[in-house]
């Protein structure tokens, strides 16, 4: 039996103040980040506009692309070389069309013009007119919020109060840590990062909720015998293995996606993975340590058994 | 408990045969090559496609546009719901000219329209195909003397051809080739290239009068039987869209109370002119054409004065002369149309997709089947067979119900592969504090899987819901995501605790066996 968890006994809860700490640290770097790039870098589906990819046989230099789509009047646009394949160049507008055409059409013809016998081709295109871009920010918010509406209702019928509120706790501190690392990595926040974002949720709940049965199982056993703070960190210690194999097996698996699956799922790959590490740590760190720094302030485990 | 495992292999072995037989399709359709899809018969490969897992544009390349009515400039009196059905009905009767195998158009929202081009795509002509402004024209189908009279000349130069071009047997060749393929005025799909050959050439388009020409319907089936109709009419219209003010499908005609008919009302000012083309022509056809696409073909039964008519349909269902009727008003007033949304990947780029996030998907399966296989031992092989089911399965399912395989939809069969171990960890976990707290072996995984199951379900239907929520909110590629995370839990529990607990059960109800590797 290879066990390495068998009879762990770790501090989680003498760890939980160093805890908060951290996790706070997190968060202000996270909203430092959004507030230092203005704002959090909205993909197409939220801002409108125009995105195309081309591609080059021979390299080309930004300068020069800028110049040839200048003359067409879309000096403003943001030119990006795709790191992934080989000559490739990602231009993003806030127009839609250009005279009528779309901008995938109108550089076609202006970059064939300018580099011939280069293979310009495009590769990827989209578009997002105004009225969709809108109808998605909205479609968002509401999504966002009946998700979490959906998980309170969930929680207030599952769980017992205390680890109810901690567990909503840890949710918002999941996603908003999350939101603010990939903000640090400059990913892209698109719809696919707000799918990401609701798959955390039902993570992050998921955990709280396995630490919760087994913290009810062992009050029933425990009760009066050993402090509330101890037998939270016993659950948490005896959760431990789960917890980490679980996260360590869909970590591999997401993290083969984000390494090799190629560019188009990268961000999304990597937001799932930020995900599960700050649920994980956030189930055994958050979610207890608030529960037993409640009970510390208002005891209500302790009175019924008589004081520790 | 020996009959009891019985009946459960038995379900678990009906589920993996019919999972076997869907997804056979799939290893089929990936394994045709190009050079193969030659050689075979069209059916076969289109039924095999049609069975196979769809890959979303995401992954096989392809462009995804969205339309919507352009509310600014509708006309007074027309809803916006209307106008939109106008243009759904001029967009599918183009479906032909995408170029593309299976282009998919819907309905979406209130006012919009959703066309999927799978595969390669010309961008800008497929903008044109859907932007251009319908043309509605009325045209007389020719007299049967001069139907005879086109259709000989054409078979007298299209045999000469086939005589020229022979290398075998001219014996073979039939006297009337053009006229063989044309059976009560319809053409089977798989004869309409050598008919297009026969019709583009020189010689035969010099034996066409210049005020005649040969136009098709869109395809049609019956009985399984693909064709199109082909009409021989005047090329010049005797009336255009503009002249219609209205066209309504109703119930009832003269012959039959219960058949459907379209009543079409014309504007006072083409009154006069369709009373003289109907006075002129009774008895003969007249072809309405939208587009170069024949719709239908009435006879004239009297002169029309009152510019109020009715087309009888005999043969054909409410939804035909919904159709009829619906094209009827399209052509009267094109809806205005914007195009709000357009997503175009190219197929290198989609390939190129596909085969990283497959080996992405393989490569960190591979590694969890090995950390659980260590860590778990005998136990862990069972896992393992448990993901490997559960993937089996979700495929499967996915490839049944026609559901379409994403690029993030390959993300959410990542997070299922971790779904499956979880509820297998947590198995394990309890049944090693169950042996660990005395219990005998078969105690243990009973009392294990039964304290587990309470955790797995709830911690399953969270991630469930959150998948429900996000299948509404998305559109496309995150919509294949939320379709794969709901499937996949589903399948988990029949495989990670249903096939896991019948195997192990079943290792250990064999005498001898006392203990499992856990």
């Amino acid at each position: 039996m290879v066990s390495l968890f068998g009879k762990t006994n770790i501090n989680f809860i003498d760890f939980r103040r160093k805890g908060f700490i951290i996790s706070l640290a997190l968060l202000v770097v996270g909203i430092i980040s959004v507030a230092t790039q203005s704002g959090l870098n909205y993909g197409l589906d939220f801002t409108g506009g125009s995105f195309v990819e081309v591609h080059f046989n021979e390299d080309v230099d930004i300068g020069s692309i800028r110049s040839v789509i200048s003359d067409v009047g879309l000096g403003d646009a943001v030119i990006q070389r795709v790191k992934e394949a080989d000559y490739n160049y990602m231009i993003r507008t806030r127009l839609t069309e250009y005279e009528g055409k779309s901008m995938g059409t109108v550089l076609n013809k202006v970059l064939n013009e300018k580099f011939s016998d280069n293979g310009v081709r495009i590769e990827r295109e989209e578009m997002v007119g105004p009225v969709i871009s809108r109808a998605l920010q909205a479609k968002a918010i509401w999504v966002v919020l009946l998700g979490m509406v959906i998980i309170l209702i969930y929680v207030s019928v599952r769980f017992t109060y205390r680890f109810g509120i901690a567990s909503v706790i840890a949710l918002f501190h999941d996603v908003l840590i999350t939101i603010g690392i990939l903000s640090l990595a400059r990913a892209e926040f698109s719809s696919a990062t707000i799918a990401a974002l609701l798959t955390i949720i039902g993570y992050s709940i998921n955990d709280s909720i396995v630490l919760s049965d087994r913290v009810k199982d062992n009050l029933k056993k425990e009760r009066g015998k050993r402090s509330f703070s101890e037998i939270i960190n016993a659950s948490v210690n005896q959760n431990l293995a789960r917890t980490v194999n679980t996260s360590l097996t869909t970590l591999f698996v997401l993290l083969a996606l984000y390494l090799l699956g190629g560019r188009m799922i990268r961000d999304f790959a990597l937001a799932l993975l930020i995900g599960v590490i700050i649920g994980t740590y956030s189930s055994i760190v958050i979610v207890a340590g608030l529960v037993v720094e409640w009970e510390r302030r208002l005891p209500v485990y302790s009175h019924k058994a008589g004081g520790r | 408990m020996r009959t009891n495992l019985g009946w459960k292999f038995m379900i678990v072995l009906v589920a993996l045969g019919i999972s076997l037989w869907q997804l056979s399709y799939t290893i089929r359709n990936f394994s045709i090559t190009p050079e193969m899809r030659k050689t075979l018969s069209e059916s076969y490969v289109k039924k095999i496609e049609k069975k196979a897992l769809k890959l979303g544009l995401d992954l096989r390349g392809g462009m995804h546009i969205v339309i919507s009515v352009d509310r600014d400039k509708l006309p007074e009196g027309i809803s916006a719901r209307d106008a939109r059905d106008r243009a759904l009905e001029i967009i599918r009767n183009r479906i032909d000219q995408f170029g593309v195998a299976e282009p998919e158009i819907a309905r979406q929202g209130e006012d919009g329209i959703v066309i999927q081009l799978p595969g390669v795509v010309d961008r800008e002509r497929a903008k044109e195909i859907i932007g251009k402004t319908a043309l509605l024209e009325f045209k007389l189908v020719e007299s049967p003397d001069n139907l005879e009279r086109i259709v000989k000349d054409i078979d007298r130069i299209v045999y000469e051809y086939e005589l020229k071009q022979a290398d075998y047997d001219t014996t073979l060749i039939p006297q009337n080739p053009f006229l063989s393929l044309v059976y009560r005025g319809r053409i089977a799909e798989y004869d309409l290239p050598i008919l297009e050959k026969y019709l583009s050439l020189e010689e035969v388009k010099s034996v066409i009068p210049r005020d005649v020409e040969i136009l098709f319907s869109k395809l049609k089936e019956e009985d399984g039987m693909k064709y199109k109709l082909i009409y021989i009419v005047k090329r010049q219209s005797v009336l255009t869209g503009e002249a219609l003010v209205d066209a309504r499908m109703q119930i009832g005609t003269p012959k039959n109370p219960t058949a459907p008919r379209v009543d079409l009302t014309m504007k006072p000012e083409a009154r006069r002119k369709w009373a003289m083309i109907t006075g002129a022509n009774i008895d003969r056809q007249i072809a309405i054409v939208l587009d170069g696409i024949a719709q239908s073909a009435p006879r004239v039964v009297e002169r029309i004065a009152t510019g109020n008519s009715m087309i009888e349909m005999p043969g054909a269902d409410t939804k035909d002369a919904q159709d009829l009727a619906l094209i009827l008003r399209a052509g009267a007033l094109p809806a205005p149309l914007e195009t709000i949304e357009e997503r175009t990947v190219g197929p290198t780029l989609g390939s190129d997709s596909v085969r990283k996030a497959g080996k992405a998907m393989i490569l960190g399966t591979i590694l969890v089947l090995i950390f659980m296989a260590i860590y778990y031992r005998g136990c862990g092989l069972i896992a393992n067979f448990a993901v490997i089911l559960n993937i089996f399965f979700l495929l499967a399912l996915l490839s049944g119900l026609g559901a379409t395989l994403t690029l993030p939809g390959i993300a959410g069969i990542v997070l299922i592969i971790g779904t499956s171990v979880d509820a297998n960890v947590l198995i394990y976990e309890r049944i090693r504090e169950e042996l660990l707290a005395g219990k005998t072996t078969r105690a243990a995984i009973g009392a294990g899987y039964g304290r587990a199951f309470r955790t797995i379900l709830d911690a399953n239907v969270t991630t469930l819901l959150m998948a429900i929520v996000l299948y509404y909110f998305g559109t496309g590629p995150i919509r294949g995501f939320a379709v794969v995370l709901s499937i996949g839990i589903l399948c988990n529990f029949f495989t990670a605790i249903f096939i896991t607990r019948l195997l192990l059960d079943y290792i250990t109800s064999r005498p001898g066996v006392k203990r499992i590797a856990i």
